[in-house]
């Protein structure tokens, strides 16, 4: 008995979450062929569906992607900091739609750890005294 | 047997003859008295829906005792009933490879007669007579004889030839892939020229031996912590993929429902009896077709007195293992194999509290899934987690490690180290590929990668099971230490042939076996000097061990000291909020002191690898002061479809 297989076709249709799969992997190609502008578009599309799917729903992997978008942005460039920070306060609304202060606060640390982590990260090193190994990303 | 009027036919006459009686079983309970008419009228609903003889119900649910119900049987169908421990078979006509048969057909060999062989049957199905008949020739005549009196008969005479199959069966089949020993010559060989190499580099050029080795370490926790991300990625995306839907099991018929085995390994576990028995109870699958076996050990008399005192229903089968060496809980489970009646089949520990629809939707899971899935894995989760900082460290780490690490596992195609318990299987694939190793402490995870090695699949179910967490440091560190004494055990037999391996489980399956396995080995015995070295640095800033790290291996190991010890709590923190557990989301900030008990527990796993490799720490359980039955406990996976 063998299992029946059909032949698989690209097709342009993509579900929201491949989608957000599609965005990172675009972002990251793009920051390895050092493409800057292209590399900010797909992690603005990567946390955008992230935080569009995450207000209609929530899902492990849409907090996941919410949680791992805002550090992409904070490292690429100031305009997309920029957007980094927009996003954190857009979390700061969507924990403030649980019911009561610790699942709040414990919404809010599933999604901002991770920036707050590469934030933290920085400034470690910069006690130790070693340089930032993302600072010149695109140089 | 003279003056039994279907005597004769059953030696000599027709088929159909034989299964008729004079009246339909159930009324005949009633005339009997056996059975109240209220009974009765439940019972006959329970068969049309379920389409199980209308006996087996009622013995089943506890309303008539097994023994009146054979002997009221055999009369009803004029067959002479037999009491096997008051009038034993004679022991020289069982054939040793047949105990498995009479076991699960429920027959035996009982006398032979002048007219031939005469058979103890404990239902007079004219498929299995037929059967029978075509085995043993047509002068086999028959007697019938309850269920228990054919399980204790061959537990009696067969426990010996059982207990060395138990043990020895799968070492004998495939040497090579059995734990019984901890390494082959060639490993032995290969691991003492490491030794050898490490040692004249170190005499060599002792900083630079240890900067590569600090270097490989580095790039080899790098890649375990590369395969976590992607598990955590991949598991995020399949975890709402429910395979079953509250629809479709609202649909399932219970006709179409297979007979189903339980096997409930118990030893030293009286204490959990009262909660085992109300969680069987509770499974929500018709009791006529459930086939449950609490395998117990023959020098434990408080748990199997436990066991008798608990009123457990007629599908509830007492199976005693002799007590022999290894006393491991995969030899109790290979003894029982031989017993299992089911075509699916599942595992719970003593402390289980299982979804009480977990089986149907195994059912309806194996039934979707493609044909060469024969595993399916229920998650595992505790319902004693808010008891005190360790069981909520370990339900951070279940949490993570069921919910989206075993999902990512299947998704990526990397064969899924078992959990202990709520492993539903194909029960004849169970068989094919030898049962459980008794020799290995992680029979589990062996499996499911046996099961992968062997182009089978496993897949994980959206079903849980809750079990009580270890909250004693001490116990907790014995449980742990032979989990990691079963990992190093499971990867080095499947290490004993590495380009079969390869072959067998692909480049994806091969490299992740070694990340997550590997992984869950050396990461906490490498945690220790880790951390010992970067405290050391951090207060004392010495140059003495500028030597061991590169620029390259500097970056590594900070990227894994920051990144990755983030990204991990990060990931504990994603699953404890998916399982609606908000306090354990700040738990997690705390596992880096969870890390080094696990370094605790590996080192001794490491060391008892050595001295005790086959030993099998128990687990105390029991010892909660939490009732597994409290709801507020039980919090279901967020908005998960079907839950």
């Amino acid at each position: 008995m063998t299992e029946m297989t059909f032949p698989r076709f690209w097709t342009l249709r993509a579900s929201s979450t491949e989608f957000g799969a599609l965005a990172l992997a675009a972002a990251l190609l793009a920051i390895a062929a050092r493409l800057p502008a292209a590399a900010e578009l797909a992690a603005a599309c990567f946390a955008g569906n992230a935080f569009w799917n995450l207000a209609r729903a929530d899902k492990p992997r849409t907090r996941l992607q919410c949680g791992l978008s805002l550090p992409l942005l904070q490292i690429l460039s100031p305009g997309t900091m920029l957007v980094a920070c927009w996003l954190a306060l857009a979390s700061v609304v969507i924990a403030l739609r649980e019911n009561g202060w610790l699942a709040r606060t414990a919404s809010l640390m599933t999604l901002v750890l991770p920036s707050v982590l590469l934030a933290g990260c920085r400034a470690y090193l910069d006690w130790l005294g070693y340089p930032w190994p993302l600072q010149g990303l695109f140089l | 047997m003279d003056g039994c009027p279907m005597e004769d036919v059953l030696r000599h006459g027709s088929s159909q003859d034989v299964l008729r009686a004079p009246e339909p079983i159930g009324q005949s309970l009633v005339a009997a008295g056996l059975l109240t008419e209220e009974r009765f009228a439940e019972a006959i609903e329970i068969q049309r829906s379920t389409g199980s003889p209308l006996g087996h119900i009622a013995v089943a649910q506890g309303w008539l005792r097994p023994f009146d119900f054979y002997r009221h049987l055999a009369a009803h169908y004029g067959l002479r009933f037999v009491n096997l421990v008051e009038d034993p078979p004679d022991g020289d006509l069982f054939e040793q490879g047949k105990y498995g048969e009479y076991a699960t057909l429920l027959y035996l060999p009982w006398k032979r007669d002048a007219d031939g062989l005469v058979l103890a049957v404990t239902d007079p199905d004219e498929e299995l007579l037929q059967k029978l008949r075509q085995q043993y020739g047509k002068n086999v005549s028959f007697v019938l004889t309850s269920r228990l009196d054919v399980l204790w008969t061959v537990q009696r005479l067969a426990s010996r030839q059982l207990a060395l199959d138990s043990v020895f069966r799968r070492a004998m089949r495939d040497p090579d892939h059995s734990a019984m020993h901890v390494l082959t010559r060639p490993q032995k060989v290969a691991i003492a020229l490491m030794f050898l190499a490490a040692a004249a580099c170190l005499c060599l050029d002792a900083a630079a031996t240890l900067a590569a080795g600090n270097a490989a370490l580095g790039l080899f926790l790098s890649c375990c912590l590369a395969l976590r991300i992607l598990l955590v990625w991949a598991g995020s995306g399949t975890l709402y993929q429910s395979r079953t839907t509250k629809e479709e099991l609202d649909a399932l018929d219970p006709k179409t429902l297979p007979v189903y085995s339980i096997l409930v390994p118990l030893y030293r576990d009286a204490a959990v009896v009262p909660t085992l028995a109300r969680a069987l109870r509770s499974l929500d699958y018709p009791k006529s077709k459930l086939d449950i076996k609490l395998i117990l050990e023959g020098d434990d008399p408080e748990t199997i007195e436990a066991c008798k005192r608990a009123g457990l229903e007629g599908c509830v089968e007492l199976i005693v293992v002799p007590p022999s060496q290894p006393r491991t809980k995969p030899k109790a489970l290979n003894y029982a194999l031989s017993f299992a009646r089911g075509q699916l089949l599942t595992i719970y520990d003593a402390e289980d509290v299982p979804d009480p629809d977990q089986l149907k939707r195994a059912v309806l899971a194996f039934r979707k899934a493609p044909w060469d899935v024969v595993c399916l894995q229920a998650r595992l989760n505790y319902f004693n987690w808010r008891e005190n900082w360790l069981t909520r460290m370990f339900t951070l780490e279940y949490s993570l490690w069921f919910d989206w690490y075993l999902p990512g596992l299947e998704a990526l195609g990397i064969p899924i180290p078992l959990g202990g318990t709520s492993n539903h299987f194909r029960a004849e694939v169970v068989r094919a590929v030898g049962g459980w190793d008794p020799f290995n402490v992680t029979e589990d995870a062996d499996l499911g990668i046996r099961f992968t090695m062997s182009r089978w699949r496993v897949g994980v179910l959206d079903s849980t099971t809750y079990e009580e967490a270890n909250g004693h440091v001490w116990n907790w560190i014995r449980q742990r230490s032979r989990w990691v004494k079963g990992y190093i055990q499971t990867w080095l037999v499947y290490m004993r042939h590495p380009v079969i391996a390869f072959k067998r489980l692909g480049w994806k399956g091969f490299l992740g076996l070694h990340a997550f396995i590997g992984g869950a080995f050396l990461g906490p015995l490498a945690f220790p000097p880790l951390a010992l070295m970067f405290l050391v640095w951090l207060f004392t800033r010495t140059k003495m061990l500028d030597s061991l790290f590169s620029p390259a291996t500097l970056a590594i190991s900070l990227a894994l000291l920051l990144a990755g010890n983030g990204l991990l709590i990060y990931f504990h923190m994603l699953a404890a909020w998916m399982r609606r557990r908000p306090k354990l989301v700040f738990c997690s900030l705390q596992l880096p002191a969870y890390y080094f008990l696990m370094s605790i527990a590996a080192w001794r796993a490491l060391w008892q690898l050595v001295t005790k490799p086959h030993y099998w720490e128990k687990t105390e359980h029991g010892l909660t002061s939490v009732s597994a039955y409290d709801r507020d406990d039980f919090s279901p996976v967020l908005d998960a479809p079907g839950q």
